[in-house]
């Protein structure tokens, strides 16, 4: 109980009670610590407050304050300057920070003539915070690469070599600023984190003897500039001899922890620091020794010390380990520590020294005059260390470092600071600024070439590989090829190149391989890739077509000559009996109409043709026609007469393409040349064509009831056509084109063959390369309408085709309907051609003889398809209708629609539009207008589709993998009934 | 008369016996030892892992500990030993050649001599008679060793741990840098068939996992914005570098820290800090023998910012033996296999006309 009460009592007092107060006495007597340090710390804190507003000047640099990352390897050019103590007047003192270039007045800043000696410090340091100390952390800041570096940006191969070049800079720079100090400085000391040396500075030291050695020439003018410096200096432009101090810093006082070594040595020890001591100058020995060893036998100390960049001292210590603290073995010494952590810059002397990071290109100065030398007890401070060698200088006494008796002493400059300025500085100007054409300027050059080791290697190992590269593309190379080929070889090239090619000129070199490459291919091995219609490019070497005009600077000129692939294709003429072979197209009108009428020459030419309306360059002598007189001539209907008879002009030997042309000529007196821009313009020019004498075979090309609406358009957009400076179709017609225009010549073609009884059923069509059996048209049943005007006439129609004979016997019981043979023509690449009825996915031959009984109905329901897989390659192998999964068999193309119109009071109209390739394809469709062709009764037709379609824009190429395009198709409603007869 | 004695099909894979200490892989001399087959099976299963890294930066005691060492275990009984109290005095290195350690997990790992180590170039300087006669210079042959063996580590591990010991050494990371380059490349697998060839052709260059290990870490370090600080810098060095530094084992992968996590890490850079080894608790009795209060061991030994030694270790170990474990060449090679290869690899770095031609370029 009591205890209780006694716990709760004293562990947790009340806050008002006297218990409390006591309590907090007893806490403030406790913590002695606090109190005694809360009276020093007051006490201290105003003299140090003046310590510092005595000393400042009226106006000094903040760099002292920047100083608190640093960089390795960094550029902290600090040099101590140490004014004589023999003054002896502390309040003349100087205590001050410049840069060079020193921009003020020196007279102003420095007052004293007495001798100083100069302290470089350089070499690799880890600042407080360490992250801060990459010389990275100034890369990601530096404005040159702000840009790529900040935040995660993919590598780019520029980036790549830019980066390396970066570095070598940074490092170039790194050099040069070693020689300057190198020159102005009488002690260099050299900071590293670690108890090791880094033999890397061998390499280094090396090459900027070798540099310094070669232009010393050139740093005797450069002072001599200087005016009024003594004789002796501008003699000897390398004046000051150097001593290297080597300074290993391990940064002990703040972390422990990196001393490894010592730290474990000094646990061992704890508590005699004579031992301790001993340890640490023992290892300062071993390291001395070999560091001596290794700068001996590397040749950087050598026993002419006027050939040497440094010595170092015979007879003294140069090398200094800054030991590590008492390990922290207590709480206390953890919060003492963590004091020291937060408050170290004013911890001790070292941190004048502490490197900061020079604002690029200033080399910051430190000028101090060191404030007491009198001897401290602890022997093995850095301030001591140095101070032996400092006392040396300036007691006007050189080093007497010579590592053989009898050489020449070195040399010594004793600077006054007015005077160590002034040659700093044009030092400065010299090294960092080179002027470009002096030898200085080409030493650095060789300079930076010595020290990037990497690059030369590089580039040395990539110069032997790209040939090797270049070799392996130009092997087995053909006399000209794609560039796709081309593409192919220069990877695997890049391939071999990329197995051999090392380090950072790889870029360079690969961009010198690729050009390579693309020299070899231009230079006579580019093919000719212009692609033809159906999508295949031409073979030849690179050339300019027959019309085209070589370019001056096309050297050497290239031949003229045609495209091709010799891809030739068997294809059938117009009306499908004649059977000629076509060379892939590159030009639309060779493919749709220069083909065609080639054959026609020796075919079809008899036949009766139905030409569609083309532009026809309108004559100057006519240019004032009366559009409205032509438009009112006729208004609905217009004619087009195209062909002669079959059996009356078989003399009629006129193209159908130039029909319309030279109608116009034999019959002069009709003045309808009238600008034929716009289907209603061109029909209303084709309607007098030669109506009255051939009534039997003539051919209308009926637009029934869109004539209305033809003709307002044709008035309303007439003005603009006949403006329009092109006045016809580079293309063909389609959706896509411009409404008005016609092409110079027609894509299509329709031929009537003549009677319908040129047909047999039983026997299907008799022309050469049709697939076995696939050679039958579909018939198509036209119900007569019920109660129609037709119905009437069926007895009489009957009569008419019971005079046919037995041709079609089941016709005569069939009353109400008529029959008409329709059909649709594929063709494939190697000439098969078959009908093809819808019915199946792959075509094939109907079964039974006499041909299909039915079938015609899907033809005139449904869209059929552009392209339909061929049979022939099934036949070829044999294995009858079984595809072979293999190889996909080549696709037939709709080509041509035959039909058998019936001898009826029933006509058939062909409306055919065709959208070659998925939707948003445009569709095409024939010269005819909205509203197609009306077909004469009982006779034979062929209508020739397209054999590539083309737009204004682009051609649409066939399906490249025998794979039809769902979406190319002929648009169902290409066979119309209707009851208008063609217009005679 | 000597007979062949058949080993037993069975007996040819089992384990041999578990291995106490390293054996020699590569001598102080350069040459190949053979005596480390016989710690190597037929299986295929296997994860080589080899550590690089200037003088006294921890390389051996690291090693130990993925070995199986404990945090807790004496200096002595280290499997890789470690620099001893006179070697530091001498500034001296320990560790020479290359060492070989098999665990019982099928983990061969790899302790090698310091690179670019003034210690090395000493004793080179100290026998510079001896030296090849290709070599201008003992530094130059320094050089060359340094960067033999760390292509050679590059050619034969899945993780090379790059051991540092402060940060940042730009000439270590140069140094790196420049191995990659002269790593030799990746021997085509011996075939009849030109195809096969062909197809080889296309594969690329084998590349090790790199694994930075700042060893000897002070409490600050683990900062995450010094961590993050550091893994920047690496990525910008190494951005066009092939060696893979990521996703293998850091920090933010083993998820010890709460401050350190992918998501604060976002370019997870194979950077795994541990603290100094040897900050060994104190013993209760040397506080009372010293006459201070019994109390004081209650108080906090140190304030730390990480997770104890033993759980990153431990943590650290997880990782590696969980390194991918790509193939080093286009065909899969079994331990036994690996040891004739390294073995192969270790005379080709020697002879390689990729070093030779940089040595060439060293005055």
């Amino acid at each position: 109980k009591v205890a209780d009460a006694m716990y709760e009592l004293y562990m947790y007092p009340p806050e008002e009670s006297k218990l409390y107060e006591e309590f907090e006495s007893l806490q403030t007597v406790l913590d002695i610590d606090m109190r005694f340090s809360e009276g020093r710390c007051a006490k201290v804190l105003p003299i140090a407050s003046r310590t510092y507003q005595d000393n400042a000047s009226s106006h000094y640099t903040s760099i002292v304050h920047e100083n608190k990352p640093g960089r390795s390897p960094s550029l902290p050019l600090f040099c101590l300057i140490n004014q004589e103590k023999s003054a002896g007047k502390m309040s003349q003192s100087i205590n001050d920070v410049f840069n060079l270039p020193f921009g003020g007045d020196t007279e102003e800043v420095i007052g004293d003539d007495q001798s100083i000696c100069v302290v470089g410090l350089f070499g690799k340091s880890d600042g407080q915070e360490k992250s801060k100390g990459l010389l990275l952390n100034q890369l990601l800041k530096s404005p040159v690469f702000k840009a790529q570096h900040v935040g995660q940006v993919p590598v780019t191969a520029e980036e790549a070599e830019e980066s390396h070049l970066f570095w070598k800079d940074q490092e170039f720079d790194y050099a040069r600023a070693l020689i300057f100090m190198f020159t102005v400085c009488h002690i260099v000391v050299l900071s590293h984190p670690k108890t090791t040396f880094d033999t890397s500075y061998v390499h280094l030291f090396r090459a900027l003897e070798t540099t310094r050695m070669s232009y010393l020439q050139k740093n005797c003018q450069g002072l001599a500039q200087m005016g009024n410096l003594p004789e002796e200096r501008q003699r000897d432009g390398n004046s000051i001899s150097n001593v290297a101090l080597l300074r290993y810093v391990p940064l002990g006082y703040c972390h422990s922890w990196r001393y490894i070594r010592i730290y474990v040595y000094i646990r061992i020890s704890q508590g005699d620091l004579a031992k301790k001591l001993n340890a640490v100058q023992r290892i300062q020995q071993n390291i001395e020794d070999q560091i001596f060893r290794i700068l001996r036998k590397s040749r950087v100390l050598t026993n002419n010390l006027n050939h040497c960049l440094f010595s170092v001292p015979a007879n003294q210590a140069f090398v200094h380990i800054v030991s590590g603290s008492e390990p922290e073995k207590t709480p206390m010494d953890i919060l003492t520590g963590s004091f020291r952590d937060n408050f170290s810059p004013e911890y001790s002397e070292e941190s004048l020294l502490e490197p900061g990071i020079p604002v690029n290109p200033n080399i910051p100065v430190m000028v101090d005059s060191l404030p007491s030398l009198s001897p401290t007890k602890n022997t093995n401070s850095f301030k001591t260390f140095l101070q032996q060698h400092i006392d040396i200088i300036l007691n006007g006494r050189g080093f007497e470092d010579s590592l053989v008796r009898g050489t020449a002493p070195a040399h010594f400059e004793f600077p006054t600071l007015n005077e160590w300025i002034k040659v700093a500085d044009a030092m400065y100007e010299l090294y960092m600024y080179p002027p470009e054409e002096s030898k200085l300027y080409e030493e650095f050059e060789s300079l930076q070439t010595v020290l990037d080791i990497d690059m030369r290697f590089s580039e040395g190992r990539c110069a032997k590989v790209l040939p090797i590269a270049s070799r392996t593309y130009q092997d087995n190379a053909s006399s000209h090829y794609t560039s796709i080929v081309h593409e192919n070889k220069f990877a695997q090239a890049l391939k071999v190149y990329a197995q051999h090619a090392r380090g950072p000129a790889y870029e360079l070199f690969a961009r010198k391989l690729e050009q390579e490459c693309d020299a070899f291919w231009e230079n006579g091995r580019q093919l000719c890739e212009v692609i033809s219609l159906t999508g295949h490019h031409c073979i030849l070497k690179l050339h300019l077509l027959p019309e085209e005009e070589n370019t001056p600077e096309q050297q050497p000129p290239l031949p003229q000559m045609p495209h091709t692939n010799n891809n030739r294709t068997p294809c059938a003429c117009n009306c499908g009996k004649t059977i000629g072979h076509r060379d892939d197209p590159f030009d639309l009108k060779v493919a749709n109409y220069d083909f065609f009428q080639d054959l026609e020459e020796k075919c079809c030419n008899k036949f009766h043709h139905i030409a569609f309306p083309v532009y026809i360059p309108r004559r100057l002598s006519e240019s004032s026609p009366v559009p409205e007189k032509t438009l009112s001539s006729e208004g609905m209907t217009e004619e087009v007469e195209a062909a002669a008879d079959l059996k009356e002009e078989q003399d009629g030997q006129i193209k159908s393409g130039e029909k319309t042309k030279t109608i116009p000529d034999t019959q002069g007196d009709q003045p309808f040349f009238s600008p034929p821009l716009s289907l209603g313009q061109s029909g209303n020019d084709g309607v007098m064509t030669s109506h009255d004498s051939q009534a039997r075979s003539m051919v209308t090309m009926d637009i029934l009831s869109g004539s209305e609406s033809i003709i307002p358009t044709s008035k309303g957009s007439s003005v603009s056509r006949q403006l329009s400076a092109v006045g016809y179709l580079q293309g063909m017609t389609c959706s896509a084109s411009h409404p008005g225009l016609l092409p110079k010549y027609s894509s299509w073609s329709l031929v009537c063959h003549g009677k319908g009884n040129l047909y047999s059923h039983s026997k299907g069509l008799d022309q050469p390369n049709f697939l076995r059996d696939m050679n039958f048209l579909l018939p198509w049943d036209i119900p007569i309408p019920k109660g129609s005007k037709m119905d009437l006439n069926w007895p009489e129609l009957e009569k008419t085709s019971g005079r046919r004979g037995g041709r079609n016997r089941e016709r005569k019981t069939q009353r109400d309907s008529f029959r008409a043979y329709i059909g649709l023509e594929y063709e494939c690449p190697r000439g098969h051609r078959f009908i093809y009825s819808g019915a199946d996915k792959i075509p094939k031959a109907p079964g039974g003889a006499g041909g299909p009984k039915e079938g015609g109905n899907k033809l005139v329901t449904s869209d059929m398809p552009l392209h339909v897989p061929c049979t022939c390659s099934i036949h070829l192998k044999g294995t009858f209708l079984i595809p072979n999964r293999n190889t996909k068999p080549p696709l037939g193309q709709l080509i041509r629609a035959f039909i058998v119109t019936p001898e009826a009071p029933l006509y058939i109209q062909l409306n055919p539009k065709v959208r070659p390739g998925a939707h948003p394809c445009p569709v095409f469709y024939p010269e005819c207008g909205e509203e197609g062709v009306i077909l004469a009764k009982n006779s034979f037709w062929v209508l020739r589709f397209p054999y590539v379609y083309v737009t204004e824009a682009e051609p649409i190429y066939p399906p490249t993998d025998n794979q039809p395009v769902l979406g190319a198709k002929l648009f169902k409603g290409m066979f119309l009934v209707t009851v208008n007869p063609p217009k005679t | 008369r000597p007979v062949a004695i058949e080993v037993p099909v069975h007996k040819r894979l089992s384990v041999p016996a578990e291995m106490t200490q390293s054996v020699k892989l590569v001598d102080e001399s350069g040459s190949w030892c053979e005596n480390g087959l016989e710690m190597l099976l037929d299986l295929n299963d296997y994860l080589v892992v080899g550590a690089l890294g200037m003088q006294g930066s921890g390389k051996s005691t690291l090693m130990s500990f993925l070995a199986g060492n404990d945090c807790g275990d004496e200096r002595s009984s280290l499997i890789f030993k470690p620099e001893s109290k006179d070697t530091i005095l001498k500034a001296s290195h320990e560790t020479y050649g290359i060492d070989l350690f098999v665990t019982k997990e099928r983990i061969l790992l790899l302790d090698t001599q310091p690179v670019l180590s003034s210690s090395v170039l000493d004793d080179l300087l100290s026998h510079e008679k001896n030296l090849p006669p290709e070599y201008t210079s003992a530094e130059n042959y320094a050089d060359m060793q340094s960067l033999q063996l760390a292509a050679f580590l590059m050619t034969v591990c899945h993780v090379v741990l790059v051991v540092i010991d402060w940060l940042p050494d730009l000439s270590l990371m140069e140094f790196l840098k420049r191995a990659e380059m002269l790593k030799p490349p990746t021997p085509s697998p011996p075939t009849s068939q030109a195809q096969d060839v062909e197809s080889s052709r296309d594969k690329e260059d084998y590349s090790p996992n790199v694994a930075f290990v700042l060893n000897k870490a002070s409490p600050s370090d683990f900062h995450p914005s010094v961590v993050k600080e550091v893994e920047k810098s690496i990525t910008s060095v190494f951005k066009n570098s092939k060696l893979k530094f990521q996703g293998c084992s850091s920090l933010a992968r083993a998820n010890i820290m709460p401050s350190l996590t992918p998501a604060s890490l976002p370019l997870d850079v194979n950077l795994f800090l541990i603290p100094h080894f040897h900050e060994k608790e104190m013993d209760i009795t040397t506080i009372y023998n010293n006459g201070q209060s019994i109390l004081y061991s209650l108080l906090p030994q140190k304030v730390k910012c990480h997770p104890r030694t033993e759980t990153l270790v431990r943590s650290f170990r997880n990782q590696i033996y969980g390194a991918s474990r790509s193939p080093l060449t286009h065909t899969s090679l079994t331990e036994k296999n690996w040891f004739h290869y390294a073995a192969r690899t270790w005379e080709t770095m020697r002879k390689s006309s990729l070093m030779s031609d940089f040595n060439r370029l060293l005055t």
